[in-house]
């Protein structure tokens, strides 16, 4: 009950240590929307690559995930997130999942798993990328599955956040919540400002390795 | 996901269990059994309980969720910082009877990898204070339901969620239930409170600074943090660097994905013998800008009210004259909601001339002894505090912490 002053020296020392190993980069070199995204490639569950250079010209969304997360479980169990993804790339939009669990945590899969994944839940991403170094995921900022970004044609960030405004894990809350990346899409593909281009990213923390 | 769910059962049913469930929560295992409800989950065991046995119409009490969380996981402060969801609590209420906004204890931070998180590991109490109209039938009781959902995490997260409901008695005069009198008091002592001293916070380009005018020593100020109260307005896993400033403290808080436009609200918890977390509101200046004249935190109202003097107000209705009395603080929430909704405008100024009522405030932010009397006078631990006083003897009555342009010109009508 008591706000104990001991406990309030662990996150500085916690962070002095980030500071020495370079974790800090999720804090201090996260994207900013309207900036050009950061470049990055990684590797794809077919065993090839994909470079962020190389979609300039088309929408791309990155989509972080760890099937385990009940928030990522919200998403997938109500559909919502295969609606998402078939809609966006039935537009021509390039829709990335990103794993960054790191081996041996939560949400960790190797390729084949990643893919049995995406065929049981009717998923529809254009690639599951694999970050189990968290390189991509740190370079992003990101902090939670899902964490969304959607950058457009000329490789600008347009949106950083949450999937929607109802940071919960009840899917009956997709009814309703203002999809902050589907809205993201329609405001791009009508050549207009994304209204809400920063949201609060909601969801389970990232587990990435040390 | 299922989330784990446990319904609560009619204590003592289980009579040994909930003995031992009551005591994690240090409430005396002899407590009145009716009145508070456990349920145990998975990883929390919750325990929800009112600080009164018996309420009086017109009357506002607290209602406390405890959460002893099992060691190793943790739990949700209001902004839970880069993942994680808040403590929360959905409440469905007879009408006549409303829930204010929780009020959450001082949190710590968790740190996870790269990333920030700000909860509670061990023990947290939350709090609800309820209203119940002045027009309630005394004697028929109070039917609440309390659905309290939070997530606990430890390297996975885990949704959880209880279901309570309990029935209060209501009659003539408020009881205090004793068996909680010591919960409650804990809740209480671990809320941050209001800041004693000039703050200030001005927008220096890639962070905030806020400063302090207080002489704290390197105790208190090496083992602060300040804990923003929305999302993005800092970045929560940035260190925070102090330094001494003419006439206090200064910290250099990094700012978040969405800065704050116009105030910044949240809670600096202090370390050494200060041990206390205290709320932080102040609009953000840019440098440069003259320091706006504490003038302009007040009510909105305030051209209508007269600062509350008790000389005053028992010679106003001594004179056969009636007083509606607003106590309220800068870093009550609520309270501005009510003045921008409820106090202020045509219909409040019209109601006040029509029915020649006094408009009153005080000003509790630096808790002026005075009306914390006046506070328990009505038995409330906080603000807002609306009182009217009908004047020619008639006994006050106290509206609800919620207020309407509706409520406040009924009342005003002698409604």
């Amino acid at each position: 009950m008591k706000s104990s002053p001991r406990t309030v020296t662990i996150p500085f020392f916690a962070l002095a240590l980030a500071v020495v190993l370079g974790f800090a980069g999720v804090a201090a070199a996260a994207p900013q929307v309207g900036a050009p995204a950061p470049a990055f490639s990684g590797k794809t569950t077919d065993g090839g690559t994909i470079d962020l250079a190389d979609l300039r010209g088309k929408t791309v969304v990155l989509e972080w995930t760890n099937h385990d997360c009940p928030y990522v479980r919200k998403h997938y169990g109500s559909g919502n997130m295969q609606a998402l993804q078939k809609d966006a790339t039935a537009d021509g939009i390039v829709w990335l999942s990103i794993i960054s669990s790191a081996p041996g945590r939560q949400g960790y899969v190797e390729p084949a798993e990643a893919d049995e994944l995406t065929e049981k839940r009717g998923a529809s991403p254009s690639h599951v990328v694999l970050d189990p170094e968290g390189v991509i995921g740190r370079t992003y900022g990101a902090r939670v599955t899902p964490h969304m970004y959607v950058i457009d044609p000329d490789g600008v960030l347009r949106y950083m956040g949450g999937i929607d405004d109802r940071p919960t894990t009840r899917p009956a809350d997709v009814e309703g919540a203002n999809n902050y990346v589907r809205a993201a899409l329609a405001d791009l593909k009508s050549g207009g400002q994304v209204s809400t281009p920063v949201a609060r990213p909601y969801g389970c923390t990232i587990k990435y390795g040390s | 996901m299922n989330p784990r769910r446990q319904r609560n059962s009619p204590f003592p049913a289980a009579a040994l269990a909930a003995a031992a469930l009551l005591a994690t929560a240090g409430v005396p295992v002899s407590a009145s059994p009716d009145l508070i409800r456990v349920v145990k989950t998975e990883h929390v065991v919750a325990t929800l309980a009112p600080a009164v046995a018996v309420v009086s119409p017109g009357a506002i009490f607290p209602v406390a969720l405890h959460q002893k969380i099992r060691t190793g996981w943790h739990t949700y402060w209001e902004n839970p910082g880069d993942s994680g969801q808040r403590i929360d609590i959905q409440w469905t209420l007879p009408a006549g009877v409303t829930a204010g906004a929780l009020r959450y204890p001082v949190p710590k931070t968790i740190p996870v990898g790269p990333l920030m998180n700000f909860g509670y590991t061990g023990e947290a109490a939350v709090l609800a204070d309820i209203a119940v109209s002045a027009d309630w039938p005394a004697g028929r009781p109070l039917e609440l339901s309390a659905h309290a959902t939070w997530l606990v995490c430890e390297e996975i997260c885990i949704p959880e969620e209880a279901r309570f409901t309990l029935s209060l008695p209501t009659g003539p005069d408020t009881v205090v239930l004793e068996p909680v009198r010591e919960l409650f008091a804990r809740a209480e002592a671990a809320l941050p409170r209001p800041a004693p001293w000039p703050v200030t916070v001005r927008d220096a380009g890639d962070h905030l600074i806020l400063g302090l005018g207080a002489p704290l020593g390197p105790e208190a100020v090496g083992h602060s943090h300040f804990f923003p109260r929305h999302w993005g307005h800092l970045d929560h896993a940035a260190p925070q660097k102090t330094q001494s400033s003419g006439t206090g403290i200064e910290w250099i808080l990094p700012k978040g994905d969405l800065p704050p436009a116009g105030v910044l609200e949240g809670v600096l918890a202090l370390g050494g013998g200060q041990n206390a977390g205290y709320l932080i509101s102040a609009a953000v200046r840019t440098d440069g800008a003259d320091a706006a004249p504490p003038s302009s935190k007040r009510p909105a109202a305030k051209g209508l009210a007269e600062p509350y003097d008790p000389a005053r107000l028992d010679a106003i209705l001594a004179a056969g004259g009636a007083v509606l009395l607003n106590v309220t603080a800068d870093w009550c929430v609520i309270c501005k909601m009510n003045e921008r909704s409820a106090l202020t405008g045509d219909r409040f100024r019209q109601a006040l001339e029509t029915h020649g009522v006094t408009y009153m405030t005080g000003d509790w932010t630096d808790r002026d002894p005075r009306l914390t009397a006046l506070l328990e006078r009505f038995g409330r631990a906080g603000v807002p505090l609306y009182v009217y006083f009908p004047g020619g003897g008639a006994e006050p009555k106290v509206l609800p912490q919620v207020l309407t342009e509706s409520i406040v010109a009924d009342t005003l009508a002698g409604g």
